[in-house]
């Protein structure tokens, strides 16, 4: 059981006289060279008996998008909630730039952007409170935050509606304040699980190049996603997940040779597709012509 | 065929009502209201029989006369249930966006689906309306006329008329929720979603309040002969009654009394004809009320009607101008760290915007407004020289009504504001949390606290005097606070965002905290009345109070919250099933 004080790192609240970015790029320069920003080392997960997430582990650098793919119940979601913390692992170890992130949760959140894939937010509360709310509980010094927020809500198109109730809001403008809300406080790692579920064509693209800017700074991405096309356009490198377990990891380019196949598509349906699309389809197609 | 099944599917939604259970089974909560209303009609009839049954010489005209008073109770407490119904589906009473969702790509024509709807709506009312009137129907008319010589076709008019009356005065009421709500969504359009919230919470206020003023406000409606009590909506369904039963009950044939009973009898017969007289009129109000109530709710449903709804995310809000002058001066004064704002903001859009949270508060909210008046209206209207000749009920007035919201506010904390969004929460949460308890505990007492006390001080100081009231209202922020500490000094999640965790069984500890409660708030009165005499034992009283604000509030410092445990309620011996 872990105690909310801070230990190792640097407490990044509002008394802070530097914003987060600034000691945060000084450790980068510090511990870039040794360490992956993120390593998850063989994770487990069991949820009354059944092995949801089995001895998983990879790295994910800094500047490095690293797609997470898998079909439906693959376990990517709950991989990535234990990356969170949110569920604690059956086995197995998150490190975060080097040490154990139960040695300190408190330090490695404050570091650590997360979209679920659930759109879940208080559905009494407008998109500029929910987000403030999140702003405070982050100790995040209160008018840098408001102004970060009153542009990220213009910027992505939410300034008419950010004073709404989030009941009212459709599935892609939540989506849109959970993306704010993951990038509010400038973290170093961001998690996104499906973040393009809802969001219109514009958006997806700003999101996608946005993806690839933050990398391109020296943020971690670890982005796990259904649009391969995106996964293919935005990862450095690609980990496929299938039944739990990693069944593939290597760059977009590497797995498409190794494979012989021309797209991420092709690779993909070779390592987790077990049943022939293109025939489910027709038989679909037979049942819904079908009469009595 | 299609009707039917629209028609049983709006009632389905019924069910899932936020309000009353949320992300719990709907029908548990729908067959406790149920059996709940049959068993007050039931309980009421016997209870109010019980006069009847025992009378030694039962006579026509004193029967007549007890009856009538009976049924203004029944028609008073069935109106009321009725518009709670009402106001607690109140999203259900129209269609809504999620029924265009799910119905608008269907092949069925609107009218069909506004037809279901509007059938659903009056089968919820009259299934009700059922349930609360109809043992009452049963059991009172024949229970009191048992003992008179009465024939059986008579015996039946009086059933059938009392379930007639108490039916329609419950539709009534149903009817006039609905109406103001459907004639608010026709006059605001798309701005009614922003002040519906804050009607239904209003109603829920008033309504409960009414209720538990309901002696007070029967004892005044039953004296007929006063020109208000005919403003009362249940005494025009009394005249209803009078109207259509005529003197059934009073034309019965006396037999052989006694001489004293038979004088009284005379009397009793008298003041029977001259109520009769005075409200057999407003028979016509009632039927023109009613009439009035559901053509009104009617046309305004099919008008709002004319259009299936839209989703609202398209509409526009206002635009932020910034922090409004509450923040400021909150962020300046109360919560200055931003763990303590969140925890302070946090715990009163979750109080007031929140459905489930928000009906705790409106029923502690109406439970406090009735215990106020009762004991207010009570007090003397003139300030005493003297403390000691202030009742203690006056000094109770403020105590009972901060203990019971502070009861309410204690139990809303307890219930998760969403689960899943607590995730983020969760994540977000890299402070103190003890911090944030702080804000909780300053939002409270700016909440709740310091307009309970605002709001009493002008009746004090009418009752007590200006000096008394202030320093009886510097007591009550004292006392609450202290409450409130004391309330969050073992509190080891969060609230508004940990699981929720069920109190003990209400049924056993609730009668034992009640009966405690309203001793301690009795000593407490008397204690505080002593101390107010000279401002030396006023300020020594204070010094106490204080202490037990500060007191906890040191003890916590050395009990840092745990993650872990301050999100999920640990598993109990009870809700532990070691599956896995």
């Amino acid at each position: 059981m872990s105690s909310m004080v801070e230990r190792n790192w640097p407490p990044l609240t509002a008394s802070t006289p530097s914003w987060p970015r600034q000691a945060s790029c000084v450790r980068m320069k510090v511990s870039a060279m040794t360490h992956p920003l993120l390593e998850a080392r063989h994770l487990t997960k069991r949820f009354h008996g059944i092995t949801v997430v089995d001895d998983v582990s990879f790295v994910v650098n800094r500047g490095e998008v690293v797609g997470y793919l898998g079909p439906n119940g693959s376990g990517k979601t709950t991989t990535g909630r234990i990356l969170t913390g949110l569920v604690e692992p059956s086995s197995g170890s998150v490190f975060f730039d080097g040490r154990n992130v139960s040695d300190d949760p408190i330090g490695y959140r404050r570091r650590l952007g997360y979209v679920p894939e659930e759109p879940t937010l208080y559905p009494f509360l407008s998109a500029r409170e929910q987000l403030r709310l999140l702003g405070q509980l982050r100790e995040l010094p209160a008018a840098p935050t408001e102004r970060k927020m009153t542009a990220l809500l213009e910027l992505f198109g939410m300034a008419d509606a950010a004073e709404q109730s989030i009941s009212a809001y459709s599935k892609g403008m939540r989506q849109k304040v959970l993306i704010i809300a993951a990038l509010l406080h400038d973290p170093d790692l961001l998690i996104f699980d499906e973040p393009d579920s809802g969001l219109d064509v514009t958006t997806s693209l700003v999101l996608r190049h946005l993806v690839h800017t933050l990398a391109a700074r020296g943020k971690a991405v670890l982005y796990s996603s259904h649009v391969l096309e995106a996964v293919e356009k935005l990862c450095t490198r690609v980990i496929v997940l299938h039944r739990g377990r990693i069944v593939a990891q290597d760059t977009v380019q590497q797995l498409r040779t190794l494979m012989s196949h021309e797209s991420l598509e092709d690779v993909f349906a070779e390592l987790v597709l077990e049943t022939n699309p293109e025939q489910t389809a027709r038989d679909i197609a037979d049942v819904v012509a079908s009469r009595g | 065929m299609g009707d039917r099944l629209l028609t049983r599917h709006f009632l389905q939604r019924f069910l899932e009502n936020d309000l009353l259970s949320p992300e719990a089974d709907g029908h548990d909560a729908i067959a406790m209201v149920w059996g709940g209303l049959l068993t007050l009609g039931l309980f009421l009839s016997v209870v109010m029989s019980l006069k009847f049954v025992f009378m030694p010489f039962q006579s026509p005209g004193r029967t007549a006369l007890l009856a009538i008073d009976d049924r203004l109770t029944f028609i008073a407490i069935g109106m009321i249930v009725m518009a709670l119904v009402a106001v607690i589906t109140w999203d259900g009473l129209s269609l809504d966006p999620r029924d265009t969702a799910i119905l608008g790509p269907l092949p069925i024509e609107r009218g069909v689906i506004v037809r279901a709807k509007l059938r659903a709506v009056g089968l919820l009312a009259s299934g009700f309306a059922l349930a609360i009137s109809s043992l009452s129907s049963l059991f009172h008319p024949v229970l009191m006329v048992a003992k008179l010589p009465i024939g059986l076709l008579p015996a039946f008019a009086l059933i059938l008329i009392h379930l007639t009356v108490t039916l329609a005065a419950a539709l009534f009421a149903f009817a006039s929720v609905v109406a103001i709500r459907e004639v608010l969504r026709a006059l605001l359009g798309v701005r009614f979603i922003r002040i519906s919230a804050g009607v239904q919470a209003l109603l829920i206020v008033a309504l409960v309040t009414s209720f538990l003023l309901l002696p007070v406000i029967l004892s005044r409606a039953g004296r007929f002969e006063r020109r208000d009590a005919s403003m009362l909506p249940p005494v025009w369904f009394v005249g209803l009654h009078e109207a259509l039963a005529g003197g059934i009950v009073a034309g019965l044939p006396r037999g052989a009394l006694p001489v004293s009973i038979a004088r009284q009898e005379d009397r009793d017969a008298k003041r029977y004809r001259d109520i009769a007289v005075s409200i057999r009129p407003l028979a016509s109000w009632a039927v023109t009320a009613l009439t009035a109530s559901l053509a009104i709710a009617s046309l305004a449903f099919f008008w709002n009607s004319r259009r299936l709804p839209l989703p609202l995310a398209g509409n526009r809000a206002a635009r932020y101008r910034g922090p409004g002058l509450f923040t400021r001066v909150v962020t300046l004064t109360v919560a200055r760290r931003p763990a303590t704002r969140a925890g302070f903001f946090f715990t009163l859009q979750c109080m007031f915007r929140s459905g489930p949270h928000r009906v705790v508060m409106a029923g502690c909210i109406a439970a406090s407004i009735a215990v106020s008046t009762v004991f207010l209206m009570t007090g003397s209207g003139s300030p005493p020289g003297d403390v000691w000749s202030v009742p203690v009920y006056v000094f109770s007035t403020q105590t009972i009504a901060l203990v019971l919201l502070l009861a309410g506010f204690s139990h809303v904390m307890r219930l998760p504001a969403d689960l899943r969004a607590s995730r983020l929460f969760r994540l977000a949460c890299v402070g103190d949390p003890s911090r944030f308890l702080a804000g909780v505990r300053r939002g409270a007492f700016v909440g709740i606290v310091l307009p309970t006390i605002l709001l009493l001080l002008l009746p004090h100081v009418y009752l007590v005097g200006t000096r008394l009231a202030l320093m009886h209202a510097l007591s009550g922020c004292l006392l609450g606070s202290a409450l409130i500490s004391l309330r969050t000094l073992r509190m080891r999640q969060l609230p508004f965002v940990a699981s929720y965790a069920p109190a003990g069984d209400l049924n056993t500890v609730g009668p034992a905290v009640l009966i405690g409660g309203l001793i301690a708030v009795s000593i407490f009165s008397r204690i505080e009345r002593f101390a107010m005499a000279d401002v030396g034992s006023a300020a020594v009283f204070w010094a106490i109070l204080a202490a037990v604000i500060v007191s906890p509030l040191a003890a916590r410092r050395n009990m840092l919250l745990d993650l872990p445990t301050a999100f999920d309620v640990p598993a109990t011996g009870a809700t532990r099933l070691d599956l896995g």
